[in-house]
Parts: C-alpha cells; sequence; structure tokens
C-alpha cells in the first residue's frame, strides 16, 4: 500500500490503513477507498506519492516505476488505456477529483492479466456515484473543478470537469525567464458518466472522457536569432464500458473502448524549426472471469488486446525528438539538418491469459500465463527515392509469458511474497519511420522480479521489497555517423534497474497517521551487450517520503516531506564556436556522470470543513516547500557553456481555497 | 458557489546571466570567410579568419569526419582533439574539399545500404574546417556542392541546371545619431548611436523540397552580428535594421564588427575602428 494512500484511507477509516486489502504483489499498491481525501487535492495525482515511483522535475508527466523509462509504463483509467493520468506537466490528474475512487500502482512483476508494458501499470479507478443529487466543486490556485451526479439504485450518471488556472494565476506571477522557462500549459478536461444495474448480478459502466493540454515555452536571449522556444498540444478522447456480472470472485466483466489521440509538438531553435505531429485511433478489448474450482482452487482467464492506428509526421533533425540515452543540455540548439516523414503504423497486441490461485493452507501459489500476440504494419520500410511506390512491411510475434506469485504467511501478521514475470513491450510507431528510425524494430523484451516481507503489529504496518527488472532489445541511436539506411535506430539497448523499498505506517491514533516510504535502487541502460552499463536518465537512487495527518474535529492538518537524490545529466566541459551560425556549441563529458543537487521539500496543508444544512464547505491552506529550500530543477548555462546556473524549483508558495459539496 | 485563490509568495526561479554575447573584451574569433562560399568536391578555397587582436593567427586543420546521425552539434568529437604541431598557422587557410565529401558529409552513399546525410534547411551540406588560437576552438563550414539524392532524373536535371553556388554577401556599415549621418572617428559620448546595415540583394537559390522530392526555390535570409568592444548594444544581431550603439562617458576608441551570414553560408565582415570624443 502506498504511503500516501495509506494516509489517505486513514482519513476514511482508522482501521483500513492496516486491513485495506493487501498488496497484490510485492510492491504492489492496491486501495480501495469510497471517499479518497489527499493532502495533495488532487487524489488522482497522488500516486506519485509512492515508494517506488521516483520524483519526477516540475512541468513534466513523467512516471517512472522501477527505474522504468516514462514511455515503459502504462496508464488505465478503469479498463481504458489512456496516454498519461496526468496533464502535461503533471500538475493535475486528468480527471475530476470526486471521480477518484482507487488507486492501483503496480511497479512490476504483476499478475498475467497485465502487459504490454516493460514498465509498471497504474490504474484509476472510478468512484461508485451516489444515489440522489449531489454537486461537488473546488476551486484553488492551480484548477477548478465541479462534479454533479443525479441518480437511484438502479440508474446514475454524473457531468464532471477540471480547468487549469494555471496561465491565469501563476504567469502574471513569474518574471522574466523563469516564466520563459517554466511552460505553465492551459488544461482542460470533462467526463461523462452512466451506471446502470439493469439486474441484480450484472452493471454496466459507461464512461467518456476528454482532456486537452496546451503549453507554450519560449527561451528569450540577447540576440534575438537565438530565441527558442517549444510549443505542445496535446488531447485525446475516450469512450469505454465496462459490463460485470456477478461476484468478484465468480462472475466475469467485459471492458471494451474506443478513443482517439492528437499530439503536436513545435521546437524553435536558432536554426530553424522541427515539428512531430502523432493522430492515433485505438480500440481495445479487456475480460476476464473468475471461478472457484474447488475450496482451494480459484481460476482467472480472460482477453486484453489493443488495436491502434497512427498516422505520424516529422519535420527536424534526425535526432528530434530527444529520447533516452542523448547527450543534451538544457537550452541546446537542435541540429541543423532537416529530414521530414509522414508515415504510418498500424499495431495489434492481443494476448489471452489465465491465472490459478492455489491456497494450501498459509501459502497461496499463483502460477499465470499471457499468450500475446503482436503484430505490426508500417506504412513504408523502404526509403522514398524519386516516385517508387511505397512498400510497407508486416511484422507478427508470439510471445508466451509466464508468471508466477507466491506467498506464505509464516504467522498472523508476518507474511513472505514473491513474484516474477517476463513480459514485452510493443514496438513505438515513432520510432518506425524509415528516416527517423526503423521500420523493422521488434518488441522490447523484459523480465521482472519481486521479493517481500510484510508485518503487522499492533497500529503499526511494514513492508520490505526487494526489487530487479531487466530489459533486452530496446531501441536505442545508431552511434554512427552514417547508419545502414531504415536503420536509424538498433534494437541492441539493453536495460536494468534493481532495489528496495520499505514502507512503515501507522494507523490512524487519536486521530494521528503517519507514514513513511523509502526507496533506494539503481537504473541502468547500455547501447548493446559489450557497451558499459551507466545510469539511465531516470535513475534515482534514493526517494524518501514522510507523511503525518492530524483530524481532530473539523479540523485537518497534514504535512509531506520528501527528499530524493538529483537526476542525473551530462556535465558541460567545454565548448566551441560554430562561426557559420556564430553560436557555441557543448562540448560534453562522461554521459550522465553529474547529478542535480538532492531535492527536499516540506509541504504543510489545513483543512476546516464546516458543515451545512444540505452538505458541507470545505477551506483549505496549503504550502508548499515551507522551508523555502532551493531545489536546483535544471542546469541552465551562458551563452557560451562556461557558467553553469541552477534553474530552481518552487519557492515557498501558498493557496487557499475551497471545496463546497452538496 | 464564489471563491477565489490567492497566491502567498512567489518568486521568479530562473539564474541571472550576465550575458552580453556582442562584447570583446578578449582574443575572440570574430568571423571566418571563405573564398569561395561554395565548393564541390575537391575544389579549392581560401578561408580567412578575423581576430579581434592583431598578431594571433589560428592552427587550422581540415575535419574529414561526420558527426553521429543524431547528434545535436555539428562536428563529431574525434575532430575536437588539440591540432597536430605540423597545422598551419596563419589568418588565412587554403582549403581543399575531399574528393569524397558530398559521402562524407552529403548525401552520396558509398554502399547502397547507407542511410544519406541530410541536408539543412537551404538543402545545404557542408564540410567542417578546425581553427585554434589561445584554447578557443571553432569551426567554420564550407558549403558543398552535391547532387541531390532521392528525385528523379528529370527533377535532378532542372535542379542541376537551375542552381547557382552562393556568393558571400556584400555588407557595408554606417553610423547615425537622431537620423543623421555622423562619422564613425567623431562618435558624440553617452548617447545612442545607429548602426545601419546595408546588404546587397539576397539571392535566390534552387531547392528540392525534402517533403515532396520537388524542384523549389528559395530566397537567402540574411543576419547581421554586431561586436563591440565598449559601450552596450541593444541588439546583438538584427536581421537588416540598424542597432543602437550607446557610447562611453568618456573618450576613447575601440572596434566595431559587422558580420554578415546568409543561410547558406556565405559570411561577409566590416571592422571598423571607432573613435567618441
Amino acid at each position: 500500500m502506498s504511503v500516501l494512500l495509506a494516509v489517505l484511507l486513514s482519513q476514511v477509516d482508522g482501521g483500513t490503513l492496516i486491513t485495506a486489502p493487501r498488496q497484490a504483489a510485492p510492491g504492489s499498491s492496491v486501495v480501495r477507498g469510497a471517499d479518497l481525501v489527499t493532502t495533495e487535492r488532487d487524489p488522482g495525482r497522488a500516486f506519485r506519492q509512492v515508494p517506488g515511483l521516483a520524483r519526477s522535475s516540475p512541468g513534466t508527466s513523467d512516471v517512472v516505476l522501477w527505474g522504468a523509462s516514462p514511455g515503459e509504463s502504462r496508464f488505465f483509467v478503469e479498463d481504458i488505456e489512456v496516454p498519461s493520468l496526468l496533464h502535461l506537466g503533471g500538475w493535475r490528474s486528468i480527471v475530476a477529483p470526486a471521480l477518484v475512487g482507487r488507486l492501483e500502482v503496480a511497479p512490476g512483476a504483476f499478475r498475467a492479466d497485465l502487459g504490454r508494458s516493460l514498465g509498471g501499470l497504474v490504474k484509476l479507478g472510478l468512484a461508485e456515484l451516489p444515489t440522489g443529487a449531489h454537486v461537488d466543486t473546488s476551486i484553488d490556485l492551480t484548477t477548478a473543478s465541479a462534479f454533479a451526479s443525479l441518480g437511484s439504485e438502479r440508474v446514475r450518471g454524473s457531468l464532471s470537469g477540471d480547468f487549469s488556472l494555471l496561465p491565469t494565476v501563476f504567469a502574471p506571477l513569474l518574471q522574466g525567464l523563469a516564466r520563459d522557462r517554466y511552460p505553465l500549459p492551459a488544461s482542460v478536461d470533462a467526463q461523462g458518466r452512466l451506471w446502470l444495474a439493469p439486474t441484480e448480478r450484472d452493471t454496466v459502466d459507461v464512461l467518456a472522457l476528454t482532456s486537452s493540454d496546451e503549453s507554450r515555452q519560449q527561451v528569450a536571449s540577447a540576440d534575438p536569432s537565438l530565441t527558442r522556444g517549444q510549443q505542445r498540444t496535446g488531447w485525446f478522447a475516450r469512450v469505454g464500458a465496462t459490463w460485470r456480472h456477478g461476484e468478484s470472485d465468480d462472475g466475469f466483466s467485459v471492458a471494451p473502448f474506443v478513443g482517439v489521440d492528437r499530439q503536436n509538438r513545435t521546437v524553435l531553435s536558432a536554426v530553424g524549426q522541427a515539428t512531430s505531429t502523432e493522430q492515433r485511433w485505438s480500440a481495445g478489448l479487456r475480460a476476464r472471469a473468475n471461478g472457484s474450482i474447488t475450496d482451494w482452487l480459484t481460476l482467472q482467464y480472460g482477453v486484453d488486446a489493443v488495436l491502434g492506428r497512427t498516422a505520424f509526421g516529422r519535420t527536424g533533425p534526425p535526432g528530434f525528438p530527444s529520447r533516452e540515452g542523448d547527450v543534451v543540455a538544457f537550452g541546446e540548439p537542435l541540429s541543423n539538418e532537416v529530414a521530414v516523414d509522414a508515415w504510418r503504423t498500424t499495431a495489434v497486441d492481443a494476448a489471452i491469459w489465465s491465472t490459478a490461485d492455489l491456497s494450501l493452507g498459509p501459502v497461496t501459489i499463483s502460477p499465470g500465463l499471457r499468450l500475446s500476440a503482436v503484430s505490426s504494419d508500417v506504412s513504408r520500410a523502404s526509403v522514398r527515392i524519386a516516385a517508387t511506390p511505397p512498400l510497407g512491411l508486416s511484422s507478427l510475434e508470439v510471445l508466451l509469458e509466464p508468471r508466477g506469485r507466491f506467498s506464505w504467511t509464516i504467522v498472523e501478521g508476518l507474511r513472505l511474497a514473491a513474484a516474477a514475470g517476463l513480459t514485452h513491450q510493443a514496438p513505438d510507431g515513432a520510432d518506425q519511420s524509415v528516416v527517423f528510425g526503423t521500420p523493422a524494430l521488434l518488441s522490447a523484451q523484459g523480465a521482472h522480479a519481486a521479493l517481500g516481507a510484510s508485518v503487522v503489529a499492533g497500529f503499526i504496518a511494514a513492508d520490505a521489497t526487494g526489487f530487479w527488472r531487466g530489459s533486452t532489445g530496446l531501441a536505442v541511436r545508431d552511434p554512427g555517423a552514417l547508419p545502414a539506411v531504415t536503420n536509424a535506430l538498433l534494437s541492441t539497448g539493453e536495460g536494468r534497474a534493481f532495489g528496495g523499498q520499505l514502507e512503515v505506517r501507522q494507523r490512524a491514533w487519536h486521530g494521528v497517521s503517519s507514514s513513511l516510504g523509502w526507496t533506494v535502487g539503481r537504473s541502468e541502460r547500455r547501447d548493446g551487450p559489450t557497451a558499459t552499463w551507466r545510469p539511465s536518465d531516470f535513475d534515482q537512487l534514493h526517494s524518501l517520503v514522510a507523511t503525518v495527518v492530524w483530524q481532530p474535529g473539523a479540523w485537518r492538518f497534514g504535512a509531506r516531506g520528501r527528499w530524493a537524490t538529483g537526476s542525473p545529466r551530462t556535465a558541460v566541459i567545454g565548448s566551441y564556436v560554430d562561426v557559420r551560425l556564430g553560436v557555441s556549441e557543448p562540448l560534453f563529458g562522461t554521459q550522465n556522470a553529474l547529478r542535480l543537487p538532492d531535492f527536499l521539500q516540506v509541504d504543510l496543508d489545513a483543512a476546516y470543513t464546516f458543515a451545512l444544512w444540505t452538505g458541507s464547505l470545505e477551506v483549505f491552506l496549503s504550502v508548499l516547500n515551507v522551508t523555502n529550500h532551493r531545489n536546483v530543477e535544471e542546469f541552465a548555462y551562458d551563452s557560451t557553456w562556461s557558467t553553469r546556473g541552477a534553474l530552481l524549483g518552487l519557492p515557498l508558495v501558498g493557496t487557499l481555497g475551497l471545496r463546497g459539496a452538496w | 458557489m464564489r471563491a477565489r485563490p490567492f497566491v502567498l509568495v512567489l518568486c521568479a526561479c530562473a539564474p541571472a546571466f550576465v550575458d552580453q554575447p556582442w562584447l570583446v573584451t578578449s582574443p575572440r574569433l570574430i568571423a571566418v570567410v571563405a573564398e569561395p562560399p561554395e565548393l564541390p568536391p575537391g575544389g579549392h578555397a581560401t578561408v580567412t579568419a578575423t581576430i579581434s587582436q592583431s598578431g594571433i593567427a589560428p592552427s587550422w586543420a581540415r575535419c574529414d569526419v561526420a558527426a553521429p546521425l543524431g547528434q545535436n552539434e555539428p562536428v563529431a568529437t574525434s575532430c575536437l582533439s588539440e591540432p597536430s604541431a605540423a597545422a598551419p598557422t596563419a589568418l588565412d587557410f587554403a582549403l581543399t574539399v575531399p574528393p569524397d565529401a558530398c559521402a562524407r558529409f552529403g548525401p552520396d552513399v558509398a554502399r547502397a545500404d547507407d542511410r544519406p546525410r541530410d541536408p539543412d534547411a537551404t538543402g545545404g551540406w557542408y564540410q567542417p574546417v578546425g581553427l585554434s588560437f589561445v584554447g578557443q576552438t571553432s569551426f567554420a563550414f564550407e558549403r558543398l556542392t552535391c547532387e541531390p539524392a532521392g528525385v528523379t532524373n528529370d527533377v535532378a536535371a532542372a535542379f542541376r541546371h537551375a542552381r547557382t553556388p552562393n556568393r558571400n554577401p556584400r555588407l557595408t556599415v554606417t553610423a547615425q545619431v537622431e537620423g543623421r549621418d555622423v562619422g564613425f572617428e567623431a562618435l558624440p559620448l553617452g548617447q545612442a548611436v545607429a548602426f545601419v546595415p546595408t546588404l546587397d540583394d539576397p539571392e535566390t537559390f534552387a531547392l528540392i523540397d525534402p517533403a515532396t522530392f520537388t524542384l523549389t526555390s528559395s530566397v537567402e535570409t540574411r543576419t547581421v552580428q554586431w561586436l563591440v568592444t565598449d559601450g552596450a548594444l541593444d541588439l546583438a544581431t538584427t536581421r537588416g535594421q540598424p542597432t543602437m550603439w550607446q557610447s562611453p562617458s568618456s573618450a576613447g576608441q575601440g572596434t566595431l564588427w559587422g558580420v554578415a551570414r546568409d543561410s547558406r553560408g556565405g559570411v561577409a565582415v566590416v571592422t571598423q575602428p571607432l573613435v567618441w570624443r
């Protein structure tokens, strides 16, 4: 169970902290609560606090689980796959707070029903809609949100949405370079939901959601020709339904969805402009059935499939956009080479899976198997020469992935657990350009393993987990000046991550609950079997999160502290002048041998809830970074790359807001 | 419900560099001019460096290794080593472009499965030339005349017929105070002086559209970079418009450089002594 979520649950029910459903696998978090409340003010964003997840910089929505690159993890709202659970910049989640009912974080070693990912999985479950008429609105420094629902025992519906206030509130307050360099995205999301219970044993939950982001960033210069900037827009929509029949241990569910995504990115640099566009249509289906064969054997089996058809367009240097392993510095101009390509991919990743749970007294053994078929079609696999018609490329892979889990309750309150499995991730269509990438890329392979122990003693619970992750076949750049045609990327990359995490949670006692989570780990990459391992761009050695909540009556006070090792960076050790453009270019030292300084932040939160005759009104005050610690979020350099400065994170910031519910 | 967010404290979070790219206070490479600025493989050019301080000459070394695909910086790291003792040292360098330059840096490929290099936005590929002095390393780039890749024979023939090798721009600079011309040898103290560039007409050049592989044309864009040894400039680079120079408040003399660059690698430099009194 995650640190923060443990606290959240403790606010709902003091006993829930310890007795909530246990983690599904070592290191995983599965929390169900009817009324999540968070010191974050945004429960959908609370998963960023869990152990095993590296801290990401403000301005990014990266999610790094057990050292996996952000693109290696997948995100779901119920069974609907979404590109991210966070808006651009990571400031808010993509659903209104009142809709959030459950968060599941599986950093790795997941069961056979989950897959298609080298990294972890994060699932946001929806809250049960209430009967009657309800309105829940809130407003704070970052967001205004609204939720309205109407329902009976059999039919319930809701409409909700969030609107970002960041550009309106923050932009006028930031000055000069800070305003230019910190993107403050304009974000909007909306959700519509319809829940039906046609029979006692059947429910149908239909969800439509959409999310939109736009971010503009510009770095001014004393030399106007060196002014550079970036604009990103993203939009997606999903419509999905979940039909559930029977009980959770003897029934089935079917969850189809369809969706569309659009992403655009433009980078302006001293030598020109680079653009990237992406439009994806997708459809998916997840179905599962559960059944008890005997008292000691239950069986789960199902289907997990997703189809995506994506059109890509890209103009810019071959290294655009940058990827893990690229040696770049903040603010560095792009190469002046210009390549152009437009391509389409159609990808299917379909799996059937089955898991058995054998309960043998204190021991539970859960073997599982997942059989996947990965199909990839690329519209062009040969270089465009004159008027030659395009020749496409198709590939089909069949992958068998065993999964296993073992649990042993040694004595009451002490349990050992282990889990391991193989997984894969289909090639990213964005890497299958004939010009920018390699159309013939195949799936990357991964293996996860975790070993954990859980202890419950009185009102204290603790989990210790060790983890290991390995992956092969990762797409990396060909280091040569003249790579083979249509092979700008090679499938020779390897990754590994290993470490441990410790969580200690204290159940509510006189209104006080607390938790502590510490993750120590390494994430490393190399470009080929003979290359030297190096820290990955997302390596974070330590991450420590501590949370305390006190709830005396209508008051609620919270404090949260976080300390994390700085992310790796490559030092600039010199420069040379490009006389053609009159600009300096950086010279780099050993890749990722430098680190940003450690991060430290303490936040305080206070709220008071007034009971009104038809509802409640909460007034809350949040103070972020109360110690005003000068956290270095990025290194920045002057125009000659001779002086290194620091872009600092949030200073002491306080916000006051209201939340009303009727 | 009405509500209002409040921000208690917030401050700027970015480093404040004193970035004055136009100020020359130590020996510095101002510009490198190649004549001619574009060559076919095997061609010869004279490359001339302008350095802010007389009596200093750089050592030269041609770079024959292309940077890895995907690297942002334009020069391979193997070309960044110290020049050998045998490297020529002079303000001028006689450059001979290697016969296989279009294979090393351009669209020609030695093997059928090699990936051709991508051109810049003007359809150009470039041969790097390194020069070093007093611990500074710089690279000039000679534009290469290469055959286009990936086009039909008709488009290639039309391109060969239409293309014109790049020429260096021509630049002159005058000084004005409140709209009236003044001499560089008698600039007023403590006033705003406009340095006004005059450029010849920009060249129109043939270009293969990288998206459609058809022949098109474009017009050069040109900038003027300004450097001074004293005073303060409001713009370090202009696109044909003047830059304003705030002259010092006490008498003195210095140097102004104007460096015109076209988008195809052509360069012109004006070195103008200044006297303010």
